[in-house]
């Protein structure tokens, strides 16, 4: 995924955006503004007049993302620019306001579209990085195909412990088992599973992180059992258990990395339309106070 | 107890799946944003009470708005933080009358009535006078503001003039520039005229051109710099350039030379070695004459008593009745023509050899009109070397003298010791350059136009009028105290 976006045809929005700055650098270079360089002489109008048009285009990725009957160029295509022309607009806008600040609504507008792209560079650094440890991770599986194996597992436990006599044990420790849960919880791949020992308090359930406490419990009750039918039951459960473990934490981390490739979205956009207010703002204000 | 056979779509394994939404926070953010810096600003625009109750308020008001700071001098309560007060209609840029409103009384930067300048027509005053950007400067610094007419004044539209244009000063970055800073002219005065009746006239000239000064003055800087010293009275005097030259009150140009504070003490007026404490008077040729007659005549009756007379023979002759002693007179005019004879023959010594000769140049007038035949020729020495630059001593003062000015070398009143260009360029530079010298703006050494039209300044009048005017206004100043003769060297 990631080589088709930053190498997409040659990296030709690559060039296009690196034109685009070098021929913003050198106007600005040349440029002899009263006093310093700021939005109010030609470059600065002219740049901002770039700027604002590449705003709302890198916006209308969301759009083009939807609508798949569309062919004004593909996807692709559309992401490796948008990424190129977002970091452009970086240096556009700066050399635009001449590095002029303030506590105003024009600024505002300047720190939001700063955080939305260093917000996008932390999406293409997932982008680069995580794809292939998903991959490698997952080895060859899908999500749903972990989940089914669980699922796989967990029936076979929940069948092994009724002829062991251990039904409410397992059950506790299946139902209790956690996968994902919250943002957060998905972000830091935490695991709030828990269980309920035998002959505990009635509804009073103890931790059971990485599966550890019911093996630990199986482990016991394996060396205290006499009868070989159910010692043979305890054992099953026990590797049922601990391949269980394993594909837990492949699972939790598949939905940490899916996350972390999301969740700066969850930034990203909502910053951008926040950016779009602000942007809207700094030109009504601009040409009112003309 | 909840079914043991959870179907894993349970879990929630997406952020699609979680609390995270990018709707709801893209509205709040695009609604919020808007409704804080728009609406409620433009709020402010519907009513002068509502505008201060906003802007007094921790909510945004069109303050929010501004861009950037006014400059100092516009910040008054006034106008600071108050949009509407020169931002009257919205969608339109700040008018000139705006301006003119509180600036009723500011000259026009230029005669406007000799130069139709076709590329200022539509400015307005806010075409240089930005606010709200940095740096907070009211007054255009930039050279762009030169350099944009006067680069090519053809194109400009200012015909037949004798300015040259001048695109560039130092190395500027751009090498492309045609026209970089010319030479250095001076501001010279010429006298025009007769002896009695000398106009002074500024004559511009190349320093290049090896320009003569024709102060009339005969002095020599080569021998009064002498490491050794100079005789004077009371023996070697070594003197440096700030004996004679000392700044003015405002630190730029120096002060006018002055024949009692400058050369007195050792250019004494002593005519006569048996009476050193007699000088004839520093001015006006006929008194000297007169001064000589008289100083001799007592010399003379004095030899003829062979003594003082006493109080006695004085009284006696006060009280004689007059008419007596004619006849006796008569016989001895011959004899009593000798002390007019004495002054005279010194008149010729100190107004052709020593005394006056010295430091003047004299003529010789027999037409009679005077008493005295010998003419000082009138002496002005250059006050404004280079009105057309503000030059400031003050700020050049820990550099020697020597540095620009090679006084030590010129033997002759005549020489013109201004520094030219590349002197400057030894040390400044343009402001766009990369040189390791000291960047410097048009406005770093000229004013904006000529000084009458600064925006504070008089009607305007033709500068060079003015500056004449002003010149010959020092200049009878000198010449009626005749002992000053004024200040040498300045920009």
């Amino acid at each position: 995924m990631y080589q088709s976006i930053t190498n997409y045809k040659g990296g030709r929005y690559f060039w296009v955006a690196t034109i685009l700055s070098l021929a913003s650098a050198l106007a600005y270079y040349m440029h002899q503004p009263i006093n310093s360089a700021n939005g109010g002489t030609w470059l600065g109008y002219t740049l901002g007049t770039i700027g604002a048009l590449l705003i709302v285009w890198l916006m209308l990725l969301g759009v083009r993302k939807r609508s798949y009957s569309s062919n004004m160029g593909t996807v692709q295509g559309w992401t490796s620019a948008h990424v190129y022309l977002g970091t452009a607009l970086l240096l556009i806008a700066t050399l635009h306001c001449g590095l002029q600040f303030g506590s105003n609504i024009h600024t505002l507008a300047y720190v939001l579209m700063v955080i939305v792209i260093l917000s996008g560079f932390f999406g293409i650094y997932t982008y680069i990085r995580y794809p292939n440890l998903m991959t490698s991770n997952r080895s060859g599986e899908t999500l749903d195909g972990l989940l089914e194996q669980i699922q796989k597992i967990d029936d076979r436990c929940i069948k092994d412990a009724k002829g062991a006599n251990l039904s409410e044990l397992i059950e506790s420790a299946v139902l209790g088992c956690s996968i994902g849960g919250s943002w957060w919880q998905q972000l830091r791949s935490s695991d709030t599973s828990t269980m309920q020992l035998p002959g505990g308090p009635k509804g009073k359930s103890v931790e059971n992180k990485n599966q550890e406490r019911i093996i630990t419990v199986l482990a016991e009750r394996l060396s205290q059992t006499q009868n070989s039918t159910e010692s043979g039951l305890i054992q099953s459960l026990l590797a049922n258990f601990a391949a269980k473990q394993t594909l837990l934490s492949r699972i939790r981390r598949d939905v940490q990395i899916r996350g972390l490739l999301k969740v700066w979205l969850y930034f990203h956009v909502p910053l951008s339309f926040g950016l779009l207010a602000a942007l809207s703002v700094h030109i009504i204000v601009v040409f009112y106070y003309w | 107890m909840a079914d043991p056979n959870k179907p894993s779509s349970e879990y929630k394994v997406s952020l699609e799946q979680t609390s995270l939404s990018k709707r709801w926070p893209s509205w709040l953010l695009f609604v919020g944003i808007l409704a804080l810096f728009l609406i409620i600003p433009l709020m402010s625009l519907t009513s002068k009470d509502l505008a201060t109750t906003l802007r007094n308020s921790p909510l945004p008001s069109d303050n929010s708005w501004i861009s950037g700071d006014l400059s100092p001098p516009h910040q008054i309560p006034d106008l600071n933080k108050n949009c509407d007060a020169c931002h009257v209609n919205g969608f339109e840029v700040v008018q000139d009358n705006t301006c003119l409103s509180c600036h009723a009384a500011t000259n026009h930067h230029f005669d406007i009535n000799k130069h139709d300048v076709e590329k200022l027509e539509g400015s307005r005053c806010a075409s240089c006078h930005l606010e709200h950007e940095k740096p907070l400067q009211i007054v255009r610094q930039d050279d762009q503001l030169c350099i944009n007419c006067h680069s090519d004044m053809a194109e400009t539209g200012v015909a037949n003039t004798d300015l040259i244009d001048v695109d560039s000063f130092g190395k500027e970055q751009r090498s492309n520039r045609k026209s970089p800073h010319p030479s250095f002219k001076v501001s010279m005065l010429e006298p025009e005229g007769t002896l009695d009746q000398t106009a002074w006239k500024i004559k511009r000239v190349e320093l290049a051109s090896n320009p003569v000064e024709k102060s009339n003055l005969v002095f020599p800087h080569d021998k009064h710099l002498v490491p050794e010293g100079i005789d004077a009275p009371e023996g070697q005097r070594v003197l440096q350039c700030n004996s004679c030259h000392l700044n003015d009150d405002a630190g730029k140009l120096m002060q006018p030379i002055n024949m009692v504070n400058h050369c007195s003490d050792c250019h004494t007026m002593v005519f006569d070695e048996q009476a050193p404490d007699r000088v004839v008077p520093h001015g006006d040729p006929d008194t000297v004459i007169l001064t000589l007659e008289e100083y001799y005549s007592r010399q003379y009756l004095l030899a003829e008593l062979g003594r003082e007379p006493t109080p006695q023979e004085v009284k006696e002759f006060m009280l004689r009745r007059p008419g007596k002693t004619v006849d006796r007179r008569v016989e001895q005019t011959q004899n009593l023509a000798s002390p007019w004879g004495k002054a005279m023959s010194i008149a010729e010594e100190i107004f052709e050899r020593t005394t006056c000769k010295t430091c003047h140049e004299i003529s010789i007038d027999d037409s009679g009109k005077h008493l005295s035949k010998w003419r000082v020729n009138p002496i002005r020495l250059t006050t404004n070397w280079m009105p057309k630059s503000d030059f400031d001593h003050f700020s050049h003062k820990t550099f020697n003298c020597a540095s620009c000015h090679s006084a030590t070398s010129s033997d002759s009143a005549s020489d013109v010791l201004m520094p030219d260009l590349p002197n400057c360029e030894s040390c400044h530079t343009g402001s766009r350059t990369h040189e390791s010298k000291l960047p410097t703006t048009c406005i770093g050494c000229h004013d904006f136009h000529l000084p009458e039209q600064k925006p504070w300044g008089g009607p305007t009048e033709s500068a060079m009028n003015k500056i004449n005017r002003a010149h010959d206004a020092h200049q009878s100043t000198t010449l009626a105290n005749s002992q000053t003769i004024s200040a040498p060297s300045s920009p």
